[in-house]
């Protein structure tokens, strides 16, 4: 047809017939056709038949011609296909692949032979396309024999036709599963090729469907028929999770590389897709459970980027990432804490480094897997690389969220256990500073470490550098809102140890270490009153007020107050069997200290020496007199309770396996779940005064605001620091309307305002 | 404890101590101690009203650096009229206007806490 076009229109010389009838030129020109569907077309005066046609048109019998043309055309069509393709139509699909295929041939073959006829045809009239069927935009004459083929042979035979390749492909990959190679024939293939042609050459609908053929009716059956296909001919049973997936895999490579000689690459993509689609909402979904945890076992990283580019689904990758951050949270839960043993801390930091250490292997995993690109855009919403932190971190995330505050307990425990080792890492600690940012209420982490970084201080358990190296990582992976006090609890210690030089040398009789503390930064409440009034032998009395002198002189306008309730004293002394350096609350110590001048000596009058009050001297001897531990006092007469009247001298036969001895106050269980209370009483009090904030800062631009809304952005707002819950929610709203700062609406109790 | 060891307290220093008398029994020796206090101003003080970081602490600008910068310290500054801010915080707030800004009176500076 585009050959035709080329040909130049010449007006013929002499017009003949030119005022002859309709019939009769149609009977000539019929003539003539009938001679190109005889195969006689050497016969053919094509200069004639083209005067004829040029004369019909310029006497304006185009219409007349094209509906005799059309007649003409299905009416040779139609006993074509009696006589040739009739007698080939396999009577029902069950009929054998022989035939099916003897009839592919013969459609393709009466196709060729039809579109060279029409071809024929059109040279002929090509004066009649140009000039009639162009200029009242109905189809050419070529077109006008497809679309008569379409509707005389194709549409009647449409079933057959389709049902025919359908079964051919289909049996193509049945044997292509046993055989695992491509069992048709070049011969084959290009009949089915030559089809798939014919098909994209006619138009699916009417005249002027921009669908042809294939994509319009055909395709869509195809897919059809493939995706039942694989979900009912593939025989899974037998097969393992991974024989399966390896099967899929084959299954796709070779519906791959059969379709993609077969049919258009647009047409084979689509069918691939519904192949993978058919598996990974089927069959792929029963086993990726299992896929996942051979993945992991396994440490498989190729099987794993194959199951994430099997399929884009963003479902499919959905159930992928959840499975495998499930998997991660199952294998933290087996983590095991040893719950039977009384060193707590020591099974906390066990049970975090083993964390750290399967965190360590997943991170690495997950980043040699290049996993990250099968995350669907919305769950890494801060782009890729930061996907597999966030498979990682989700599952720790969700891990610590079971129990929150033991999860920060524990991990601060863990700091405080390897600072206080002799030679802490600094890689592994930075290995568990990674895990801060996953857990839900760093309030209470950082709390737990101010308390214990604070006896570690104090107690010179640990190194300035180690503290400072810690703070800064905890800084960098927390944020300074959480390590300003802990900075600033650093800093005092430092600008002690500083005061220390700045006093004489010769008046350091034993070590001396003073700590100047800022009261904000740390965490003691409820200091002793009575610090104040407490007798210190004299030696002591003489460095403290050294101490104070010098720390006037460098800051004149601070007050020191001292708080022995802190303070740690070391003292040695020798035993009948052996020297022990007895390390003890400052307390303790001064009692201790009394029996320097004598022997034996009351209650009362240690109280006298002392200036201790009655409760905790009291306490402090049932640590030195009464608990099996120590032992270091000797009380007559030997009961349980200290009465006043009860005397104690040093017990000359203490010994011990170690020369050093660390005697620690024995504490009652209440004032241990006093302190418990407390402190949970404090952090409440801490979320309280964040959440205050945090409700202002919301409620001021927007002025008013509905319960719930204003709870979810409040919870946004304050997650860095810990989960906010209905309850401290509630307390601090409370708060926030007695001090007139919000009120609510008179008519609807869940509106807010903020009252300016 | 690991502290025991390098710590060599001269025999000498122990007599020295006033052990009223009984110098023969030496058996008690002080070792170490850890004495802790807590520092205050003088007089009372509170939040600074200017930036609302406690006046024993330095003030918001000098946070940030308190930890690696500790030559530069951040002082408080007490009013005639008794108030009292960061000296940074007040210094910044006279230039625009210079009264206190808890009473209005003229700002006079009585004096600097170190």
């Amino acid at each position: 047809m585009a050959l035709s076009k080329r040909i130049k229109i010449t007006v013929p010389q002499v017009l003949a017939n030119s005022n002859g009838k309709f019939s009769d030129s149609w009977l000539v020109l019929k003539e003539g056709l009938d001679k190109i569907y005889t195969d006689c077309i050497e016969d053919v005066s094509y200069q004639d038949l083209y005067k004829l046609v040029y004369s019909l048109v310029i006497n304006e019998n185009g219409e007349l011609l094209y509906k005799h043309l059309k007649e003409y055309l299905v009416e040779r069509l139609t006993s074509s296909m009696v006589e040739t393709l009739m007698p080939e139509i396999p009577p029902n699909q069950e009929e054998g692949l022989e035939q099916t295929w003897t009839f592919l041939i013969k459609f393709d073959q009466f196709f060729e032979r039809e579109a060279k006829r029409f071809k024929l045809v059109a040279d002929v009239m090509i004066y009649f396309d140009k000039v009639y069927c162009n200029a009242q935009r109905i189809p050419e004459v070529f077109d006008l024999g497809l679309n008569a083929f379409r509707d005389t042979v194709v549409f009647p035979l449409k079933d057959n036709l389709n049902e025919s390749i359908i079964k051919v492909i289909n049996n193509a990959r049945d044997e292509g599963q046993i055989k695992r190679s491509f069992v048709l024939e070049a011969v084959q293939i290009s009949v089915l090729k030559s089809l798939f042609h014919m098909m994209e050459t006619i138009s699916a609908e009417k005249n002027d469907d921009p669908n042809h053929f294939y994509t319009g009716i055909f395709e869509p059956l195809l897919i059809e028929r493939s995706s039942e296909y694989y979900r009912n001919n593939v025989d899974w049973t037998d097969y393992t999770a991974l024989q399966t997936f390896e099967k899929m895999g084959a299954m796709i490579k070779f519906e791959k590389a059969f379709m993609e000689g077969l049919i258009n690459p647009d047409s084979s993509h689509k069918l691939i897709d519904i192949l993978t689609n058919t598996f990974v909402s089927g069959k792929l979904k029963d086993i990726l459970g299992e896929l996942i945890n051979e993945v992991m076992t396994s440490k498989d990283r190729t099987l794993l980027q194959r199951l994430s580019s099997i399929s884009e689904d963003e479902e499919y990758r959905r159930d992928l990432v959840e499975g495998v951050k499930d998997y991660i949270s199952r294998d933290f839960y087996s983590i095991k804490l040893d719950e039977v043993t009384r060193k707590k801390a020591i099974a906390a930091a066990k049970w975090v480094s083993d964390l750290v250490e399967k965190f360590e292997q997943y991170s690495s995993f997950l980043k040699g897997a290049a996993f990250a690109e099968s995350i669907p855009s919305n769950t890494a919403n801060e782009g890729h690389s930061s996907s597999i932190a966030s498979v990682l971190g989700d599952a720790t995330s969700n891990f610590f969220a079971d129990d929150p505050m033991q999860s920060a307990q524990f991990v601060s425990l863990y700091f405080d256990v390897q600072l206080k080792a002799s030679k802490p890492s600094k890689a592994e600690l930075g290995n568990v500073v990674m895990l801060l940012k996953f857990l839900s209420e760093k309030d209470e982490f950082v709390n737990v470490y101010k308390q214990q970084l604070s006896r570690r201080l104090l107690h010179q358990r640990t190194t300035i550098d180690m503290e400072r190296y810690m703070i800064n990582r905890i800084k960098d992976e927390m944020g300074s809102f959480f390590t300003l006090k802990l900075e600033s609890m650093l800093r005092d210690v430092t600008t002690s140890s500083e005061l220390l030089k700045s006093l004489p040398e010769h008046e350091k009789q034993f070590e001396f270490i003073p700590q100047v503390l800022t009261m904000t930064a740390w965490p003691f409440q409820n200091l002793n009153d009575f610090d104040a009034d407490l007798i210190l032998p004299r030696e002591l009395q003489k460095v403290k007020e050294n101490l104070e002198v010098a720390y006037n002189k460098k800051y004149n306008q601070r007050v020191l107050n001292w708080a022995h309730k802190l303070g740690l004293i070391e003292i040695s002394y020798r035993f009948e069997k052996s020297s022990h350096d007895l390390a003890m609350s400052f307390y303790a110590g001064l009692i201790f200290l009394a029996f320097e001048e004598q022997d034996e000596l009351t209650t009362e009058k240690l109280q006298q020496l002392t200036n201790l009050p009655e409760q905790e001297l009291v306490k402090q001897l049932v640590t030195l007199a009464v608990a099996p531990r120590y032992r270091i006092l000797l009380k007559e007469p030997n009961t349980k309770t200290i009465r006043m009247t009860d005397t104690f001298r040093v017990n000359e036969r203490y010994t011990a396996a170690t020369k050093s001895v660390r005697i620690q106050t024995v504490i009652s269980p209440n004032t241990i779940s006093n302190a418990v209370q407390d402190k949970n009483s404090q952090l409440d009090k801490e979320r309280t005064i964040v959440t205050n904030a945090a409700i202002v800062r919301i409620l001021k631009p927007s002025r008013q605001m509905i319960f719930d809304d204003l709870f979810d952005q409040a919870k946004k707002l304050v997650e860095q620091r810990f989960t906010l819950t209905k309850q401290t929610f509630k307390r601090s709203i409370d708060h926030l309307i007695d001090k007139e700062y919000v009120q609510r609406d008179p008519n609807d109790h869940e509106v807010y305002h903020y009252i300016t | 404890m690991s502290e025991v060891e390098k710590m060599e307290v001269d025999s000498d220093a122990a007599q020295g101590a006033p052990v009223a008398g009984q110098a023969a029994k030496k058996k008690f020796q002080i070792k170490k101690w850890t004495a802790v206090a807590f520092w205050s101003w003088d007089i009372a003080v509170d939040n600074c009203a200017i930036c609302r970081n406690h006046i024993m602490e330095p003030c918001i600008e000098c946070q940030p650096k308190a930890m690696t910068d500790t030559d530069n310290e951040c002082v408080a500054a007490w009013g005639a009229c008794g108030h009292a801010f960061h000296l940074h915080c007040i210094n910044k707030w006279i230039k625009t206007r210079d009264a206190c800004p808890l009473d209005n009176q003229p700002w006079q500076l009585a004096r600097c806490g170190r």
